[in-house]
């Protein structure tokens, strides 16, 4: 099946060093420019980051401050201009369309702000469906599907339509496609923004619970200060480089601002 | 890190199945949207196969006119030598095959005057011959009873004795029908009526000037047809793809290969592509039909209409269909499929 050349792949994972173990997604000095006819933007300028393996990191920054994009780029949804992004070790500049495809749906679980669920499915297929791309049984998906979702607390709606949930639920459905394949991560595009606040706290609830029993490494860009609580780590970036790494209890929140006090 | 776990192998490789499942649950469910989309494809192949129908109708309705006429003249040919067919009875002498105009003056013949003779060994065969029955006999008999004999068919005449024949016989004259048969010496000009039309060389000349323009004209309403239904059916795809770039960036995310993606796009095209161009064949022709029958009447259309021609065409309108509504869809669904899911993602077309 696999027609993967092991001394390219070796070569891959020698190169960000065997010291840092705990290390997850690497990005190195990542640049993004998106060109549209003579306009450039540059997205990212250099952003440099570690995130740990189980940790609870939250990204945070203005809009137009790059934050979609680095979530993009460490998320192997957008290829960097330049600068490399190491997933477990992999640089994914080096994959090719269909070594992506086999990163995206077995290493990352996706959730996206609008929670982008397939609507002509139940919502056991949409979870299901990132298994039968794994390669796995109809049984078998059928029965790991029912399993996460009663996991994410909606074992009794399996079989309804996502137009026929609340926000809340098509999130919680959102998560449990993203646990389908038993990711190392989930990233987390706002997943609370389109949510009222006590359901965006059931689904902060959620993560920190994956975080804990299934020792899942969450990534979310967000501007919720509940979600910047429940982290472990908060990067903030400016214009394209991150510009602060803290801990939430080195922070002061005020409404949907924050800035660290004295050290960081 | 373990460099055996740590290997990317190639994604799996979904089989057929799973696509077509995931194909016909989206248009179980999209219903309303696919009918829409199918019903561009109706519109298409409908247009495509009511012109289509429309020609071969005109052009065999013009061909039957042409018959007609042609039997008409045969007929009243006949009536002015014998004005009172009934009670009189026909005897035919020939080889080859009747031509469908000569069946048809026999059919009529058989109708009017009641009994038809025919030389046993030397007949025409006949295709189709409804409600007449040949009675052979012997060539002694046909002269002595037959107040016509006709000349038919368009192989070579029986060999025997045409002199004591025509002697023997009660109307010393024989009509012949068949244009280019070649008759034997002693049936001289004064003892044959040449029945069938002679054309002269610049009637057939401007025959085939006449087919040569419908031709041309045919070809160029068939090119302009096919080209609008080429725009319906690619507008209709286009949409139906480009709506759903958001589900194909979330099916990338999720790990679906570009070669899932395209996959299923081909086979709901070719889906709505078979419903729509059965339904558009359908509807196209019944149509043309409908038209034609209120303008020529049903008995001249329905005569006229060659069924096999126009099942063929049918069949072709389908193919069309499908295969018009693969390439229109393969083409955005390949844009989609090679997009960063991240950007497939953020349209919200």
């Amino acid at each position: 099946m696999a027609k993967i050349d092991m001394k390219r792949f070796q070569a891959l994972f020698e190169e960000p060093g065997e010291q840092e173990q705990s290390v997850i997604i690497r990005g190195v000095d990542i640049h993004k420019i998106y060109r549209s006819g003579p306009q450039e933007t540059h997205a990212l300028r250099g952003a440099t980051l570690d995130v740990y393996r189980g940790e609870y990191l939250s990204i945070m920054g203005p809009s137009g401050s790059g934050k979609s994009t680095l979530f993009n780029a460490i998320g192997a949804l957008v290829k960097p201009t330049s600068g490399r992004v190491y997933i477990d070790q992999v640089d994914i500049a080096q994959l090719d369309t269909e070594e992506l495809a086999w990163l995206r749906c077995r290493k990352i679980g996706y959730v996206f702000q609008t929670f982008n669920l397939i609507q002509v499915m139940t919502c056991l297929e949409n979870v299901t469906l990132p298994m039968s791309f794994a390669g796995l049984s109809t049984e078998e998906a059928r029965d790991k599907g029912i399993r996460i979702l009663k996991m994410v607390g909606l074992g009794h709606r399996i079989l309804h339509k996502p137009a026929e949930l609340s926000g809340g639920q098509q999130q919680r459905v959102a998560v449990a496609r993203a646990l389908a394949n038993s990711p190392d991560i989930i990233l987390a595009d706002e997943p609370t923004a389109n949510l009222d606040q006590s359901t965006g706290q059931e689904i902060i609830d959620l993560f920190k619970n994956l975080q804990n029993t299934l020792g899942v490494t969450i990534i979310s860009a967000t501007h919720d200060t509940k979600m910047l609580q429940a982290s472990d780590r908060i990067l903030w970036i400016e214009d394209g480089v991150i510009v602060k790494a803290a801990r939430p209890e080195e922070m002061t929140f005020t409404s949907d601002k924050f800035g660290a006090h004295g050290h960081h | 890190m373990n460099l055996t776990t740590a290997t990317i192998p190639e994604q799996v490789k979904l089989p057929i199945r799973i696509a077509l499942e995931v194909v016909l649950q989206g248009l179980r469910i999209r219903l309303g949207r696919s009918v829409v989309t199918i019903t561009g494809v109706v519109c298409g192949i409908a247009f495509l196969m009511s012109i289509l129908t429309g020609q071969i109708v005109k052009r065999g309705v013009a061909d039957e006119d042409a018959r007609r006429e042609e039997i008409s003249r045969i007929m009243s040919f006949i009536r002015s030598d014998l004005p009172k067919l009934s009670g009189h009875t026909i005897g035919i002498v020939g080889g080859g095959t009747l031509s469908e105009v000569e069946a048809r003056v026999v059919e009529q013949l058989a109708g009017e005057a009641g009994t038809i003779l025919a030389l046993k060994g030397g007949t025409p065969s006949a295709r189709t011959l409804h409600g007449v029955t040949l009675r052979p006999v012997p060539a002694a008999q046909m002269a002595g009873e037959a107040s016509v004999i006709f000349i038919m068919g368009d192989g070579n005449l029986p060999d025997f004795d045409w002199n004591g024949f025509l002697g023997q016989a009660l109307n010393n004259l024989a009509a012949v029908t068949a244009p280019d048969v070649k008759l034997p010496p002693v049936l001289t000009a004064e003892r044959t009526v040449q029945l069938a039309r002679a054309w002269s060389a610049e009637e057939l000349e401007a025959k085939s000037l006449e087919a040569r323009k419908e031709r041309f004209r045919s070809i160029w309403i068939t090119v302009i047809s096919l080209l609008v239904t080429v725009i319906g059916i690619s507008n209709a795809m286009l949409m139906s793809v480009t709506e759903r770039f958001r589900e194909i960036g979330t099916m990338k995310c999720l790990g679906a290969l570009s070669s899932f993606v395209t996959q299923m796009f081909v086979l709901e095209a070719s889906i709505m592509g078979l419903v729509g161009g059965f339904f558009g064949a359908v509807l196209g022709a019944a149509f043309a039909l409908t038209v034609y029958v209120i303008t020529y009447g049903g008995s001249l259309v329905f005569s006229a209409l060659p069924v096999g021609t126009m099942f063929l065409y049918a069949v072709g309108c389908v193919f069309a269909g499908v295969a018009l509504s693969i390439v229109a869809a393969l083409y955005p669904a390949k844009v989609a499929a090679s997009m960063v899911p991240a950007t497939a993602l953020r349209s919200t077309v």
